[in-house]
């Protein structure tokens, strides 16, 4: 099945779910609402053709700007990128969705419904999202980081994070003990 | 076992400072044998150790790969066929309890730093560490990366640093030439203050 036909099936999957459906360099790219992603990807799974494979996904961060004289504030988002893929056929969807940053929790400066119930190979993609961005996947079996340390204090690929506030082991004033002993 | 100091204090080559007070005679046999009871055994004993422990350490220098990073490649690199760091009687090995020195090969992460603390406090003593890399040496490219240790000597007590990102084989060779060196003349680890 060649790049056209499928995106051509998938226009006529989600023709009632999703905000956009096109074909750019030989990509096919869905944007939805963040509400219908679940309804999206499940669309995507079954069909033909299915796209079984959850290849990746990732975030983009763009933080709130504050007011200033020239322009208006603007309130900060987070755009979540998912590719599956029908590994026989060789093509893949590319899935975007847009959520606001919510200022009032600093701590999971976004929220998405979790793909792990319809991809469970989305799991450790989702944990890596969480450890670097923060995003709180809802409905995830087992969100906690994956890459950093546990006790990390911050998601570092956030645009307005700041990493200083860890305590750091070993740093040129605090370095292992026999170490500075030596010297 | 005569209360002799030697040590890198001394100017001597076995490290006894690193050995617990009720250490058995056995670790350290040339100091508990006939030799040391003798007049002058002290003097034989460090002339005896200069002479076979030390030359015998720096021609067998069996290291603990810790590939990290892209400089682990150049490492892998090192061992094989072209270069064939065997012929120098440097020999991988996969267990920190085997080794006498350790190459620290790539980005050291905040994450990693304990490993390798600990996988350097499993090694036995005299041990020695080689820094591959501008990573290892000081963080390199990723110094102010949120995640990266600036250099593992903050970690371990570095002896020779070998610069490059990454290092071509030569340079690494050269670093076990300037260990060798080290070794010879009795050196201990040191790390320039920062």
């Amino acid at each position: 099945m060649d790049v056209e036909a499928a995106a051509q099936s998938v226009a006529d999957r989600l023709e009632d779910l999703a905000v956009d459906v096109a074909l750019e360099n030989g990509h096919i790219t869905v944007l939805c609402r963040p509400d219908e992603l679940l309804r999206v990807m499940a669309a995507l799974k079954g069909g033909e053709p299915g796209f079984p494979y959850f290849s990746f996904m990732t975030a983009v961060d763009y933080p709130p700007k504050p007011a200033s004289e020239e322009a208006a504030g603007e309130a900060g988002r987070c755009d979540l990128v998912y590719h599956v893929a029908a590994a026989l056929e060789g093509v893949g969807v590319f899935v975007t969705t847009s959520v606001p940053r919510t200022g009032a929790d600093p701590v999971h400066p976004a929220r998405v419904p979790s793909v792990a119930g319809i991809y469970p190979g989305a799991q450790w993609h989702e944990r890596e999202c969480f450890d670097l961005f923060g995003v709180d996947f809802e409905g995830h079996p087992d969100l906690r980081r994956i890459l950093l340390p546990d006790d990390w204090v911050g998601h570092p690929l956030l645009k307005d994070d700041d990493p200083s506030v860890n305590d750091l082991e070993y740093t040129p004033e605090r370095r292992w003990p026999e170490v500075a002993d030596q010297r | 076992m005569a209360e002799v100091e030697h040590g890198p204090a001394a100017g001597g080559l076995i490290r006894t400072d690193a050995l617990p007070d009720d250490a058995p005679e056995w670790v350290n046999p040339l100091r508990s044998s006939v030799l040391a009871k003798l007049p002058m055994g002290d003097v034989a004993c460090d002339w005896l150790e200069r002479l076979i422990w030390t030359k015998a350490r720096a021609a067998s220098l069996w290291p603990m790969t810790f590939g990290l990073a892209c400089c682990a490649i150049e490492m892998m690199c090192t061992f094989a066929s072209r270069f064939d760091l065997d012929r120098f009687g440097v020999f991988p090995r996969a267990s920190p309890r085997q080794s006498d020195v350790i190459i620290v090969s790539g980005t050291l992460t905040h994450k990693m730093a304990s490993r390798l603390r600990r996988l350097y406090d499993q090694m036995p003593e005299p041990k020695y560490v080689i820094s591959m890399g501008s990573c290892a040496n000081c963080g390199g490219p990723f110094r102010a990366g949120y995640h990266v240790v600036r250099g593992v000597d903050l970690v371990v007590p570095v002896d020779v640093y070998v610069p490059g990102c990454p290092p071509r084989p030569e340079a690494l060779l050269q670093g076990f030439e300037e260990l060798r060196k080290k070794i010879k003349a009795g050196v201990g680890p040191v790390s320039p203050v920062r």
